[in-house]
């Protein structure tokens, strides 16, 4: 099973770095998220407003980025030879799972450096900043990854993804940008106790939920 | 269509009885009790507040078992069922998010405070909302059903959510109903526990004429093919 859901990963992670698409797509997007937030938010109010926004730019290239795991098998035709490949539908959610995650995971590495520059800003706690962007990011992966393929069959998909994962995903929202703002104001790992116990829990259970229900989401 | 028969039979002497009931607990709310002592007379829209967000949540958890049961048993009256379910708590938690606004300018001073359950119920209205937009967005029945079927059961997390709100983070919303009893005056008690059940009863006979109507309407669309 475990080798399974790695084959799907390395198999994905093999196809986007052949072309970079997604990757470079997301990129940019977050790039010039990051530059309109730059130019519309007010130089005085930036270190207050700058969690908000930070977190922002990953929930909008998150939501372009994680639905593509499973549209591009739709546009390239491969979703009917991934159904019909000897892997549980288990395997393959967990494997997408973890391609986004490392699509994540490339993304906080560039994007907030990046932001932290283009924004002056002093970061009291940059590893728990990390810790709670990342945690919160896993649970937006588990939930878009497996919502993203409720709306394959559907017209206007892309308008319409936003609309049905945020407001599943709105617990978690709130709770890594209260985290974020306490680790950016220079809190430790007991202060966001709370946060993280909460961000976990979320993702258990969104977790079994997915597990539970997969199955049925990649019928015919 | 002998028990089809028998049912309506019962809806019908449900949503009779609710509405009376409704009727005189409404005439409880509004002229038996009353004043309260901080919060005056704004304080009688509670009895229309509180039960139709109990019965909106209870209806949504309706939704979810509904849902389920088309995932295992892949029929159209579960999917109907969930649909007008979903349909009609939705309207109910509406007129719940209208009147708590209401009461809160005139408890609290201003129409939304972003208060945690404030929050955490416009974010459920949120995900029904979106429920529907996705079953409007496909085409084809059984897609449609599944999608929407499986969304419901992850859009059920902000229900618990809504009702643990509360609890969880300090909020302006009291906790009414504990473990050990009602945190209300007797008199209160003896109102606001029957207009539960009047809004339940009619509740569910919306959902019944609502899921009976797309039943019917099912059917025709089958013969029309």
């Amino acid at each position: 099973m475990l080798r399974h859901i790695k084959e799907i990963a390395i198999k994905d992670l093999r196809l986007e770095f052949r072309t970079k698409s997604t990757l470079n797509f997301m990129l940019l997007f977050a790039l010039i998220t990051s530059m309109m937030f730059s130019i519309s938010v007010p130089f005085q109010s930036i270190q207050g407003t700058a969690p908000g926004l930070l977190w922002l730019v990953f929930l909008f290239v998150g939501l372009m980025g994680f639905s593509r795991a499973f549209l591009r098998e739709v546009e390239l035709g491969t979703l009917d030879g991934l159904k019909s490949a000897p892997v549980s539908p288990s395997d393959i959610l967990l494997g997408k799972v973890i391609y986004n995650l490392v699509l994540v995971l490339i993304m906080e590495a560039i994007i907030v450096p990046v932001f932290i520059g283009l924004f002056d800003l002093e970061i009291g706690n940059l590893p728990l900043a990390f810790l709670v962007i990342t945690t919160g990011n896993a649970g937006f992966v588990v939930v878009s990854s497996s919502l993203s393929t409720l709306v394959l069959r559907a017209r206007s998909r892309e308008l319409l993804a936003p609309l049905i994962m945020f407001p599943v995903i709105y617990p978690v929202i709130s709770t890594t940008i209260s985290g974020l703002r306490m680790a950016m104001g220079g809190g430790v790992l007991m202060d966001v106790k709370n946060e993280f116990i909460l961000l976990v829990s979320f993702i258990i259970i969104m977790l079994i939920v997915s597990l539970l229900t997969f199955e049925y989401a990649l019928e015919d | 269509m002998e028990i089809e028969k028998k049912t309506q039979g019962i809806i019908m002497l449900i949503s009779v009885a609710g509405f009376l009931l409704a009727i005189l607990c409404g005439y409880g709310a509004l002229i038996y009790l009353g004043p309260e002592k901080t919060l005056g007379d704004s304080y009688r829209i509670f009895f229309f507040h509180t039960p139709s967000a109990i019965v909106s949540l209870l209806g949504f958890t309706g939704t979810l078992i509904f849902s389920v049961r088309y995932l295992i048993r892949r029929d159209v009256e579960s999917d109907i069922y969930a649909v007008s379910t979903a349909k009609v708590s939705l309207v109910f938690v509406t007129i719940a998010l209208i009147m708590g606004s209401i009461w809160a300018k005139f408890a609290w001073g201003e129409y939304w405070n972003w208060d945690p359950r404030e929050t955490a119920v416009l974010i459920l209205w949120f995900v029904y909302a979106g429920y529907f937009a996705l079953r409007s967005a496909i085409d084809e029945f059984d897609a449609r059903a599944r999608s929407s079927a499986i969304f419901a059961v992850f859009g059920y997390v902000t229900v618990p959510l809504a009702y643990l709100s509360t609890r969880i983070w300090a909020s302006l919303h009291p906790v009414i109903i504990h473990t050990t009893g009602m945190n209300l005056e007797p008199r209160m008690v003896m109102v606001f526990v029957p207009m539960i059940f009047a809004v339940l009863m009619i509740y569910i006979s919306f959902v019944w004429i609502d899921g009976r109507l797309k039943k019917i309407e099912y059917q025709l669309m089958e013969v029309v093919e």
